[in-house]
């Protein structure tokens, strides 16, 4: 014999069931929030290759227009100007590369002998002009 | 420098009167036989002095047997007058010649010139005035026939008999004239007689009987004729008579014509006598002249003993040309007229001063005096060539001297020439030859000449080392004029053609070796180039870039050697590679830099990738291997320039605000 529907759920069962709901939903809500706005910040290094120090040796100007995060070593200041910013020789993987760090960004922090992760960008001749960094 | 040949020391003897005529005779022979002009005239180097004598005869002048064509010497300037021509007998080739031919000739010993010298004895002893019985012509002239056949008596004696056969001939002549003339004397008489006759004959014929005027001018004859005819009667008697007269008067005529004749051809023939004995007196002297001329004082000797024999008339003076050479000569040296007994004299004389002169010689020579009996032996031979003293002197006597000679005859030529090394050497020869040889006068000249020379050689040199042309040519010059063979001459010679012709050879080598970029070769033989280049500023200029940029290479190559052999072989190489940037031509430099750039051949890569990607407009790329280069040698300029260069390019200087930082690596970097 068929048992007959519970018709009647409990108020107290359906509340905790709409609770949960409601956090899985603003989970889910903040999470892609989340997700989406690191995305759309130029300051993240998320989704940001590696440059390939060998192949930007071989031929940088090969890489024009490409952005790669780079991890080093600040070895020195190769040149500074107030209103170019600085160009700094980057020890990365043994190879010393040469970084320019834009004026808007120049202002930062940056000490000599620190490794520091850059996101930068080949621009014309080869040049790797940082966008952001951030300390490591 | 006077010249002293042994023969000039013939005119130096005290017998120097005596000897002329016969240095005459000396120079008439030489003359005679081969001197020629111009050609056999000393050489141009020693002028002959004018001759001063006022008389000096013309070749085309009078030319009498004793006349103006005899040589002439004037001892003062030993110069010798012939025949319109001089010559210095001095210093005569000719005389020299025969001086030394007779040296070197082997004495006349043989039979048959013994024989001939009996011969020449025994025409003397026959013509002797001592000779008893007297002197014997027919003798003298028997053995002359016999003396003309050897053949060193050349004939004279044959002359002489001619000479003598002609006075014969003219004596006969003059005999014939004298018979001649007595026939004429006869025939005079005669014609004396006829004329008288005839005279008388018109005397007895009676006188005419009118007697015509205007014909008494025609004559007795005509007049006479007239009167013959007169005594015939009548008309016919008168013209009988007048032809009778006339022909009276023409045979008288005849008889007178016959006498004026007669007396004429007496007086012709007394005067062929007269000059017939004259002409035979001239041709005998001048005979005799010519032998004395000819040095054969024997010959002369026999001849005037003959012509006193000839001529018996007393009459010995010698018919000389008034004012010629001869006659001033003779006058000028006795101070009167020459005769036949002068002649004698000389010749006797000559034959005693050859035998002393050669007696001196072989007295000399065995003390080894050799320059004095060269001298000696040479006045005998000039005077008595002919002589048997000089004729039978035994060559090895005579050789003795030979060397000597020689020497002294070089020695001559040898100052003439001005060949003073080689007079030197003479001298010095001579000294040892001969213990007399006076040295001092050829010693002097050869020193003085030497002397001058050389200080114009040094001045030429001085002058050469201020490369003033002018000057060394000048001097040269004159030190050649004054000593032509000077051996310093010819090395200062060489030395300035020497070193001309190394200079040039020097800089065509340099223009060769910059033009081909071989300056190390240049810098090898620096020294060469620089001191060819001394004259030449372009060169010079040339040169001292050269050198410049040699020395700052290899001095860059032992900085480098250092370096690396401290193990900073980068630094060395990089100074390598800098100085072959400047100069890569050069080899030693290209070989040290490629030994380093082997050593350190990461560091080369990365530099050249450097500036490969630099030059391919890859700046990134290459700033990042200039930063490696760096990295691998941090003192590398290479890098630290590459690095500078890019950075400046890609972040040029702000431009300059006051009180704004300034811009480079020590800017802010925390």
């Amino acid at each position: 014999m068929p048992r007959r529907a519970r018709s009647a759920l409990s108020a107290g069962l359906l509340l905790p069931v709409a609770a949960v709901l409601l956090l899985l939903l603003g989970g889910g809500y903040f999470g892609m929030r989340i997700l989406t706005k690191d995305r759309r910040d130029p300051a993240s290094f998320h989704g940001v290759t590696q440059l390939d120090v060998n192949q930007y040796l071989e031929n940088g100007n090969s890489l024009r227009g490409n952005t790669y995060q780079i991890t080093g070593v600040v070895e020195n200041q190769l040149k500074w100007t107030a209103t170019g910013g600085r160009i700094l020789s980057v020890q990365i993987q043994g190879n010393p590369l040469p970084v320019r760090i834009p004026a808007d960004i120049a202002n930062e922090s940056i000490q000599k002998g620190e490794e520091y992760r850059f996101k930068v960008q080949v621009e014309q001749d080869g040049l790797l002009v940082a966008k952001t960094l951030e300390k490591i | 420098m006077p010249r002293m040949t042994p023969a000039a020391y013939a005119f130096r003897s005290p017998l120097r009167t005596l000897a002329l005529p016969a240095l005459l005779a000396a120079a008439s022979s030489a003359a005679a036989q081969v001197y020629t002009g111009e050609d056999s005239a000393p050489p141009a180097a020693t002028p002959i002095p004018p001759i001063s004598q006022p008389s000096l005869p013309s070749a085309t002048g009078n030319r009498g047997p004793l006349g103006f064509d005899l040589p002439f010497v004037d001892p003062g300037s030993e110069v010798a007058n012939w025949d319109g021509k001089a010559w210095n007998v001095a210093n005569n080739r000719v005389l020299q010649a025969r001086f030394e031919k007779y040296l070197n000739a082997p004495e006349d010993d043989s039979e048959v010139d013994r024989a001939y010298r009996e011969a020449l004895d025994a025409i003397l002893a026959a013509l002797s005035p001592r000779r008893e019985g007297g002197p014997s012509l027919s003798r003298a002239t028997a053995l002359m026939e016999r003396a003309a056949t050897f053949e060193i008596d050349a004939r004279l004696c044959d002359s002489l008999l001619n000479a003598v056969y002609g006075v014969w001939l003219s004596e006969r002549n003059a005999f014939s004239l004298q018979e001649a003339n007595r026939e004429l004397t006869k025939e005079l008489r005669q014609a004396n007689w006829n004329v008288e006759v005839a005279s008388e004959r018109s005397k007895l014929s009676p006188p005419p009987r009118n007697s015509g005027g205007g014909r008494r001018g025609e004559g007795n004859e005509q007049e006479g004729g007239r009167r013959g005819r007169q005594t015939e009667g009548g008309d016919a008697s008168t013209e009988s008579d007048e032809s009778q007269s006339i022909r009276e008067a023409t045979r008288l005529g005849t008889y007178l014509s016959q006498v004026a004749e007669i007396h004429a051809l007496r007086t012709k023939n007394k005067a062929e006598m007269a000059v017939a004995v004259f002409q035979q007196k001239v041709e005998f002297q001048s005979l005799i002249a010519q032998f004395f001329l000819q040095r054969r004082f024997e010959h002369v000797v026999i001849a005037c003993r003959l012509y006193r024999k000839l001529f018996d008339d007393g009459e010995g003076q010698l018919q000389l040309e008034k004012g010629s050479d001869a006659a001033k000569m003779f006058r000028t040296s006795l101070g009167v007229n020459p005769t036949i007994n002068t002649l004698d004299s000389f010749a006797n004389e000559a034959i005693r001063d050859v035998d002393e002169g050669v007696q001196s010689f072989l007295y000399l020579v065995e003390r080894d005096e050799l320059d004095s009996a060269s001298k000696r032996l040479a006045e005998a031979f000039a005077v008595g060539e002919y002589l048997p003293r000089v004729r039978t002197l035994p060559r090895e006597q005579k050789r003795r001297v030979l060397g000597f000679v020689r020497n002294a005859n070089q020695l001559l030529s040898a100052l003439e020439v001005k060949d003073y090394g080689l007079a030197g050497e003479l001298v010095e020869r001579l000294r040892r030859e001969a213990v007399d040889f006076d040295y001092s006068k050829a010693n002097a000249a050869v020193q003085a000449a030497t002397t001058v020379s050389d200080m114009h050689i040094q001045q030429a040199l001085l002058a050469a080392r201020k490369s003033d042309d002018a000057s060394v040519q000048e001097n040269l010059r004159k030190a050649m004029e004054v000593y032509p063979t000077n051996p310093k001459l010819q090395e200062i010679s060489s030395l300035i053609v020497g070193a001309n012709d190394i200079q040039g050879q020097a800089l065509s080598d340099l223009d060769r070796l910059i033009s081909e970029g071989n300056y190390r070769t240049i810098y090898k033989d620096q020294a060469r180039f620089i001191a060819a280049s001394v004259s030449d500023p372009r060169r010079q200029e040339q040169l001292r870039e050269i050198l410049g940029n040699l020395q700052k290479i290899d001095v860059g190559i032992q900085q480098a050697n250092r370096l690396a052999e401290t193990g900073n072989r980068e630094a060395a190489w990089e100074i390598l590679e800098r100085l072959f940037d400047e100069f890569p031509d050069d080899k030693e430099l290209s070989a040290r830099r490629s030994d380093l750039t082997t050593e350190v051949a990461d560091f080369v890569r990365t530099l050249r990738t450097a500036k490969s990607l630099e030059e391919r407009r890859q700046t990134g790329s290459s700033l990042a291997w200039y930063l490696r280069a760096r990295q691998l040698f941090p003192g590398s300029q290479y890098a630290s320039d590459g690095i500078h260069r890019l950075v400046d390019a890609i972040l040029p200087d702000d431009p300059p605000l006051i009180g704004a930082g300034a811009a480079g690596e020590s800017s802010p970097l925390d």
